[in-house]
């Protein structure tokens, strides 16, 4: 019998101490967590793999892990939108300051009628480049900010990729370049908003022909199972093969030597228009071995 | 946005009975900061580490950690930081695996397969059936790494973690402590005696000779502090000084070779000097802007000594 209440007095000693050390721990816990709270996200709770309470534990963890990644994220978009702002600001002081330096001399110097025209045929064409990089830069912000509007409806893309291409023919002869298009005489209809093509294959083509430096494009449209691929070859300079992964991020300019206007911000409308269709843009390219464009669009892209 | 102190010795010392191994030690450490510990072997790095991690008494003085003092708080400020001091020792005839599935059960965890994420990042084996013993060197150190971030510890004090390490290893612990610290966030005491290594990584430096703290600075502050001068190399140095005298009114430099001045005054126009040289027939053949690196000022401070 005194064994029995020896053993149950044992018993209840073990589960009274149990229940203090839990108190224990639970009180280190919330002195942590008021460390955690106060802003120390390096902080961590450890806990025994076997006691009750670690999976409590790693999930608190698990949560201000999650937390500082968000934040130390968030700190570096910051960082990025600055300098971007930055960038963007020279992007057009620069040409601005350019033009007005043209129409200056033109105001104060006596030069000859045709090098007056000279002058102001450049001055012209150097504010017409600051037009068109605004607009960019506004189409560019639409889009991040998630301002685009789509209208898709369902398209034949070869023709699509017909009537845009016709509009460059003059372009493309004016500059010396043989073409070959090469798009399937079948309708292909794909859910594609109308504008948004076009801007990418335009973005495209005028990539290619203020860079490349080509005299010989090949435009391919092909249908495979699930998807329409459209590939725009050139045989031109070409990209070196470090660079090919960030030739679609905005403001991005391979040729860091030329003083031209030229803004990173076409390939990266592209990619992003060609996203919204849920579509692929990648690119072959390698230095002198010219470079090809590869759009994939699906054939069933599911209404958003 | 200041980085608060994160570790701070006071007056720290230590005496082995009438030999003061470290004396007076006032080091600063700032939070989310790599701080250097420079100094030659025997100058006393490893004590103080050896006494911040408790490893051995304190003789004298005072250490605070997170704001706390460090006695009377051990159990909770320890298990924030994590540390490799001299070769890393484990169990020899247990796995990597399992040598941290003991430590990790003698501290406790901070998430599930704690063990498992550690050896990845560090790029070992899990799970493996090699014993300790059979570790090449360089696997030793990334044991000893896994286990000093096992708990993703706020504080990292490595002592000589590139000792025995090939140059591809170097490098590579040198871009992860850089992960840790600059993407992480984690404060790192790092000693060493390669220099090079130390100014690549290192954003504050102390420097410990014969014991005591020479001084302490930030990387940033040496580089702006630091002589700068232009170099010369000439045929005729005793024409090119009575030039540097004469024409250019410059009192300031030091011949240091048979063809070679360096210049300390700043304000002299570099291509002034070249003009006037050559002008008066000195053949010039190298004018470099040179500027004294963490390796001439240690030695500065230290006393000239050749450092291995």
């Amino acid at each position: 019998m005194i064994y029995l209440l020896i053993f149950l007095c044992f018993i209840i000693i073990l589960l009274l101490h149990h229940n203090l050390s839990n108190k224990k721990k639970i009180q280190e816990i919330v002195k942590i967590l008021d460390d955690i709270y106060s802003g120390n996200l390096d902080r961590r709770l450890v806990a025994d793999e076997n006691s009750e309470i670690s999976s409590l534990v790693y999930k608190i963890n698990e949560i201000v892990i999650k937390d500082k990644h968000k934040l130390s994220e968030f700190n570096k978009a910051e960082k990025a939108y600055k300098k971007l702002v930055t960038s963007l600001s020279h992007d057009i002081r620069t040409p601005l300051s350019t033009l007005i330096g043209y129409l200056e001399v033109l105001e104060k110097d006596t030069m000859s009628y045709e090098e007056q025209q000279k002058f102001i045929q450049i001055a012209k064409e150097k504010a017409l480049n600051l037009s068109a990089y605004i607009q960019s830069l506004f189409e560019w912000l639409k889009l991040e900010s998630g301002e685009w509007t789509y209208d898709f409806k369902e398209e034949n893309i070869c023709e699509l990729t017909r009537l845009a291409l016709a509009d460059w023919i003059i372009k493309f002869e004016g500059n010396n370049i043989n073409f070959n298009f090469d798009i399937p005489e079948k309708a292909l209809f794909i859910l594609i908003d109308k504008n948004a093509f076009d801007r990418i294959i335009n973005n495209l083509l005028a990539n290619m022909i203020k860079h490349s430096h080509a005299n010989k494009l090949v435009v391919q449209v092909t249908e495979e199972i699930s998807e329409v691929q459209i590939a725009i070859s050139d045989n031109g300079v070409g990209i070196d093969e470090a660079e090919l992964p960030f030739i679609f991020d905005r403001l991005y300019k391979c040729d860091t030597s030329r003083t031209e206007n030229s803004n990173g911000l076409g390939l990266a409308i592209a990619k992003e228009l060609t996203i919204a269709h849920n579509g692929t843009i990648n690119v072959i390219s390698g230095y002198g071995k010219g470079t090809t464009f590869k759009l994939r669009f699906p054939k069933n892209m599911k209404k958003a | 946005m200041e980085n608060q102190i994160i570790l701070a010795t006071k007056q720290l010392t230590k005496k082995y009975g009438d030999v003061r191994a470290v004396e007076q030690i006032n080091l600063n450490v700032k939070k989310g900061r790599i701080y250097g510990l420079l100094g030659r072997n025997g100058a006393g790095k490893t004590t103080i580490m050896k006494m911040v991690l408790g490893l051995i008494s304190i003789s004298e003085g005072e250490i605070e950690i997170f704001g706390e003092r460090l006695k009377g708080n051990e159990k909770s400020i320890y298990t924030r930081i994590g540390s490799i001091i001299e070769t890393p020792s484990f169990y020899s005839y247990l796995t990597g695996t399992e040598n941290l599935e003991i430590f990790s059960r003698l501290r406790g965890t901070i998430k599930k397969n704690a063990v498992k994420s550690a050896l990845e990042v560090v790029g070992l084996p899990y799970k493996d059936k090699k014993p300790f013993v059979s570790y090449s060197l360089g696997m030793k150190q990334r044991l000893g790494i896994a286990n000093a971030i096992l708990n993703d510890p706020e504080i990292l004090i490595l002592d000589e973690p590139t000792n025995g390490l090939d140059p591809v290893g170097i490098v590579e612990i040198r871009k992860f402590l850089q992960t840790l610290c600059h993407e992480q966030g984690k404060t790192i005491i790092i000693s060493s005696h390669i220099l090079s290594e130390i100014a690549l990584l290192a954003d504050d430096i102390g420097i410990i000779h014969d014991g005591h703290l020479l001084k302490e600075f930030s990387m940033n502050e040496l580089e702006e502090k630091n002589k700068r001068f232009i170099e010369i190399k000439v045929n005729s140095v005793t024409k090119a000084t009575q030039l540097l005298e004469n024409m250019m009114k410059c009192k300031n430099y030091t011949v240091t070779d048979k063809n070679c001045i360096e210049i300390y005054d700043e304000n002299l126009n570099t291509e002034e000097i070249a003009d006037c040289l050559v002008s008066h027939g000195i053949g010039l053949s190298s004018l470099v802007f040179k500027h004294e690196t963490l390796e001439d000022y240690f030695t500065s401070l230290t006393g000239g000594a050749k450092f291995e």
